[in-house]
Formats: C-alpha cells, sequence, structure tokens
C-alpha cells in the first residue's frame, strides 16, 4: 500500500490524497448535480450511489472492482433508458433473475471458503478472480474506502460548521 | 461430505411413532417453543437460544419424570439424534439441518426439502454462530461466547449428549461413519422426537448412562474413555464443519474486538492499525485454497471481512447524513476553498489548487517568486486565506515559467478539468516536496 504511485515515483503518501482528491471533485460535482434534481425521498440512495460511482471513476480502470462498478452502473444506466424508452418490464426481470446467481446458496464443502465467499460478496467484482487477486483487490478496494469515509466526512464537518 | 450424510441417508424410522404416545408433561414446554424458533431461520438469534435455553432446562429437569428405558440402545440413539439436532437447529447452522421444520409435517421424517432449507439462510447472519455453536456442540461446555449463554449454562447437557452419541454409534455399526450416521438420524429423527419427546428421559435414566456421573462435574477434562473419545471425535469433525476449529471462538473474539465504528461517521485509528494489518498480512498470505486449514488465515480474513463491511456502512451512514443535511446546499468551487482546510496533511494540493482557480491568473505570475520554503510553511497552515494561500508557490521555482503559463491557461478550464489535466495539477503540486524533482515532463502532460 506504500508503494510509490506509478506517476509519482518518490511520493509515497500523496498517492492516497490523489484518490482522495480525485474523488472529491468527482463527488462534489455530483452532488451539485444531485441537489438540483432529486426529491429528497431518493436522495439517500443516489447519493450513495454517486459515492460510489464516484470513488470507481476516481479509481478508474485498474482496478477490477472499479471495473465492475462502472459496469454495474452503466448497465443499470442502460436499463433504465431503456425502460423510460420503452417500458419494457420483461427486461427488468431479466436482469434480475441472472443477479440471482450471486444469491443461490453455496454448499459449504470445502474448509474456509466460507469466508472467501463473504469476502467475494462484499468487494465488488470479487466473483471472477483467484483468491490471490482477490486479496490484492480487497486491500486497494479498503485503502479507497478509507479515502471515501474521510472525504465524506471532511465535507459533512465543513457544511455542518458553516 | 458431511451434508451427503444429513440428506441422502435413507434410513427408515422403524419406531418413531412410538413417541408421540408417550410424551410426558414436560415435554410440551420443551416441544412447543423450540418448533416455532426453528421454523422461521431468520428469527433472532436471542429467541433461539431463549427457546432453547428453556427447553434445554425442561430436559435437564426432566430425567426425574421420565419413564424408565424400556428399549434398547437404538432409543437412545434416537433421543440423541433429536438432542443434537434441536443443538443444530438452534445454531441454526448449515451443516445441522434444523429439525423442527418439519414439525408440521408430523410423519414425514424424509422431507428433504426441509433440510435443505436451512442451508438457504444467509451466511453472513450467522457466522460466528457457526463457529461457536458448532465446538460447543460436541465438547463439554467451553466457556462460550455471548451468543451462547444458554448452551454453556447448562450443566449436564453436553455430557449427555456424548453419551447419547456413543451409544448411537454403536446401534450402527454396519454404517460407514459413526458421527456421519449419527447425524442423519439425527436430522431423520428429530422432528418425530420433536413430538414426542419421552425417549430422551427414559434415555437419561438409563443405567448405562448413570456412568457417567463423575464427568457431569469436571465438564472440561479429557477424561479417558469411549465416551470422550467420541466427544472428542465428533468436536473435531465439527470444527472442521466449522472451518476453523479450536480457533472459533478466539475469531468470534477477535471480531468483536474490532470496534464497531459503523455507529459514528469517525474512523478510530485502532481499525486502521488493524486494517493496515489486515492488509499486509493478508497480501504475504497468497496462498492456494488449501491453506484454509490454518487458523491464521482464518482470522484475517474475518477481520478483512468485518473492516469491509465496517467500512461500508460507515459510508452508508455518512451518505444519509449528506443526504439529509445537504438539501439545498451549493456544491460549488467556492466550497472546496474552504474545503481546503480539511486536508492538512495533503496540504499543498488542494490548497493550491482551487485558489490558483478562482484568483486571477495575474496573481499566478508573482508565484515563481516565492520560496519553496514559504511554501512548506504555509503548508502547515490550514487556515490560510486565499491570498496567503495564492502567495504560496505550488510549482517548482524558476524552472518552469513555460510550462506555468501552460498551466494558467489550463486554470480558467479548472471546472472542467479532465482526469489527465487533474493528474498533472496534482503532480505538480507533490513535486515540490523532493525539490530536486524533474518535473518538466509532468507538467507538460
Amino acid at each position: 500500500m506504500k508503494t510509490p504511485h506509478p506517476k509519482n515515483p518518490t511520493c509515497t503518501n500523496p498517492s492516497r490524497s490523489i484518490i482522495r482528491t480525485r474523488f472529491a471533485v468527482r463527488f462534489l460535482n455530483a452532488m451539485k448535480k444531485l441537489n438540483k434534481k432529486t426529491p429528497p425521498s431518493r436522495r439517500y440512495h443516489t447519493i450513495r450511489a454517486a459515492a460510489c460511482a464516484s470513488m470507481a471513476s476516481a479509481v478508474g480502470p485498474r482496478r477490477a472492482w472499479s471495473r465492475a462498478i462502472l459496469r454495474k452502473i452503466r448497465a443499470r444506466t442502460l436499463r433504465d433508458y431503456i425502460i423510460n424508452k420503452s417500458r419494457n418490464h420483461r427486461l427488468i426481470t431479466r436482469r434480475k433473475s441472472t443477479g440471482l446467481l450471486r444469491g443461490n446458496p453455496r454448499d459449504q464443502e470445502e474448509v474456509g471458503f466460507r469466508q472467501e465467499d463473504d469476502l467475494r460478496g462484499l468487494v465488488p467484482g470479487g466473483e471472477g478472480m483467484g483468491f490471490c487477486r482477490l486479496l490484492s483487490e480487497t486491500a486497494h478496494y479498503i485503502k479507497c474506502l478509507r479515502a471515501q469515509v474521510q472525504v465524506m466526512t471532511n465535507i459533512l464537518d465543513h457544511y455542518n460548521s458553516t | 461430505m458431511d451434508k451427503d450424510f444429513f440428506m441422502n441417508a435413507g434410513i427408515p424410522p422403524p419406531q418413531p411413532l412410538q413417541f408421540e404416545t408417550t410424551m410426558p408433561v414436560p415435554w410440551t414446554g420443551l416441544s412447543c417453543p423450540p418448533e416455532q424458533s426453528f421454523l422461521d431461520p431468520h428469527s433472532s438469534m436471542d429467541h433461539h437460544y431463549s427457546n432453547f435455553e428453556s427447553a434445554l432446562s425442561s430436559m435437564v429437569s426432566s430425567p426425574a419424570a421420565a419413564a424408565a428405558a424400556t428399549s434398547g440402545l437404538s432409543n437412545e440413539a434416537f433421543v440423541l439424534r433429536e438432542l443434537i439436532g434441536k443443538l443444530g437447529g438452534a445454531g441454526s447452522s448449515p451443516a445441522f439441518p434444523p429439525p423442527a421444520t418439519t414439525t408440521t409435517t408430523t410423519t414425514s421424517p424424509f422431507n428433504d426439502s426441509s433440510y435443505r432449507t436451512p442451508l438457504g439462510s444467509p451466511k453472513l447472519q450467522l457466522p460466528f454462530l457457526d463457529q461457536m455453536n458448532m465446538p460447543n456442540l460436541g465438547t463439554s461446555l467451553p466457556p462460550a461466547p455471548p451468543p451462547l449463554p444458554a448452551l454453556s449454562s447448562d450443566p449436564g447437557f453436553a455430557e449427555r449428549a456424548a453419551k447419547f452419541s456413543c451409544f448411537g454409534s454403536r446401534s450402527f455399526n454396519g454404517r460407514t461413519s459413526p458421527f456421519g450416521v449419527n447425524n442423519a438420524e439425527l436430522g431423520h429423527r428429530s422432528n418425530t422426537t420433536l413430538m414426542g419427546n419421552g425417549k430422551l428421559p427414559r434415555v437419561s435414566s438409563s443405567p448405562a448412562l448413570k456412568q457417567g456421573g463423575s464427568p457431569l462435574e469436571n465438564k472440561n477434562s479429557g477424561q479417558p474413555g469411549m465416551e470422550i473419545k467420541l466427544v472428542n471425535g465428533l468436536e473435531k469433525k465439527l470444527s472442521k464443519l466449522s472451518g476453523s476449529g479450536a480457533s472459533s471462538n478466539e475469531e468470534s473474539s477477535v471480531s468483536e474486538q474490532i470496534p464497531s465504528g459503523e455507529n459514528g461517521p469517525k474512523t478510530s485509528n485502532e481499525m486502521s492499525s488493524r486494517k493496515r494489518k489486515a492488509v499486509s498480512r493478508a497480501k504475504s498470505k497468497e496462498n492456494g485454497p488449501n491453506s484454509a486449514k490454518v487458523t491464521g488465515k482464518a482470522l484475517m480474513l474475518d477481520e478483512i471481512i468485518n473492516y469491509v463491511q465496517s467500512l461500508q456502512r460507515q459510508v452508508e451512514f455518512l451518505s444519509m447524513k449528506l443526504a439529509s443535511v445537504n438539501p439545498g446546499l451549493d456544491f460549488n468551487m467556492d466550497n472546496l476553498l474552504s474545503k481546503d482546510q480539511m486536508f492538512p496533511q495533503n496540504a499543498a494540493l488542494p490548497q493550491q489548487m482551487y485558489p490558483l482557480d478562482s484568483s486571477a491568473p495575474t496573481l499566478y505570475h508573482h508565484q515563481p517568486q516565492q520560496n519553496v520554503q514559504q511554501f512548506h510553511d504555509t503548508t502547515n497552515a490550514s487556515t490560510a486565506g486565499p491570498l496567503s494561500q495564492c502567495s504560496v508557490d505550488p510549482l517548482p521555482l524558476g524552472v518552469q515559467l513555460p510550462s506555468a503559463d501552460g498551466f494558467s491557461e489550463s486554470l480558467p478550464q479548472f471546472p472542467a478539468f479532465s482526469e489527465d489535466d487533474l493528474h498533472s495539477i496534482v503532480h505538480m503540486g507533490f513535486v515540490n516536496f523532493p525539490v530536486n524533482q524533474p518535473s518538466d515532463t509532468r507538467v507538460e502532460r
């Protein structure tokens, strides 16, 4: 985690703040747009989705978990677009059925796979990768989650103070 | 695997129907609440355990009122299976099919679908329950973690379970594995025995069981004898099923030691240190799946999982707060100016970027004359106003006037910055820390 950022070979700490800054910019932009058009009832969900999306785009396509999030968002926007265009609800159910694959109960045949499966469920995009890759993705995901929490906390504190 | 024993051991129920006729009064209290609790695998754990505790206490207290053991070892085996099935049902463990899901169907012990439903219960809900329940099941009550107070408080239950297991294994010599058969028998018998629980008191009063009077006092000792050996075997099997063995209690304790920061938006230092530890250890433990048997890895995985969950909950909590607090606040870039105070450790970049945006590019021309020293000093000043911020030179001195012009040209476009531009700005800012950075190439990105 302390390895130098590829664009900053000598500075190690700034890698975390780079992510923080990028996430902050995107998130604030998203919040600006959200505040104009979302009703208060859906605001929580949209803000959470905006946080995830801005974090994923801040990370970029380098990481599998960010790619998974971006893929999910694009699929969702595409689906919404199709729904809005054609009101085709069969499309919704078809997509939902594919999502059930993850939700099926798995037989815990092997020792220790329960935790691994739990981890795969937590980290986005964790389904189709090996265990070692899963661990590295988890490490990066944790780092980005921490940055996200810090930025959101700072924003909250700022707006609560002013 | 072991689960298959539960599912596919097609054992005919020769004598379950007898139980229904000989149900003594104490068993009514036993049978009804556990049924309700077991029927709902998603009910709260406390509900499970309170019912279970009442069931256990009634079972313990009932030997005096029990009829004498008339039948042989086979009946004891049935009762034993019922007991262990109840334990499995109370814990909602996937390894043990809960017995009471088919109590409504009284005479269908082979309803395999009922055994499968508990496997569908969410794994994450009771992970540590599985870990704690399984070792407790066969052993004589080691100090149980909080979710299982009832089980640990019952003094003689585990001993009886051990004895029942040994009798059950004796009665089925032809089977492949004694405990697999035991558990299978339990799975099949449990529903019927729940209806008629008279066998248990009979078993407890059987003369063979009275030999175990001494183990009642000494629960955790490894006393010699077939009973204890079988208990240990059962414990090992259960620990293998749960996946972490003797460290299961440790795992749960470690998991609970992690401070639950999800209720507050603050990230604690302990969590950050744990996270670093977890991440470093996770990276180092890049072994194959067979290393899951190493208890350290399971511990680490649990810690990682809990940390990720807590972080996600924190993000949700913060987004909720943001949604409620900011219905109409202005999120434009002016807010970022004051937000600069939020990143004192990264003081360089955010502080310098945004005032450069708001300030006129004319101010920029003064900057190349500033000192890097000044820059370092003002990075510590978190409350610097826009002017003082602008007075600090974010760029390397004197070297990059041409590139600085390029930078100033890009400044008015700040709201429309692409990611690459942002990168360039970021790296220009960070170039200053080690002054001898060749930043020309980066600036021109």
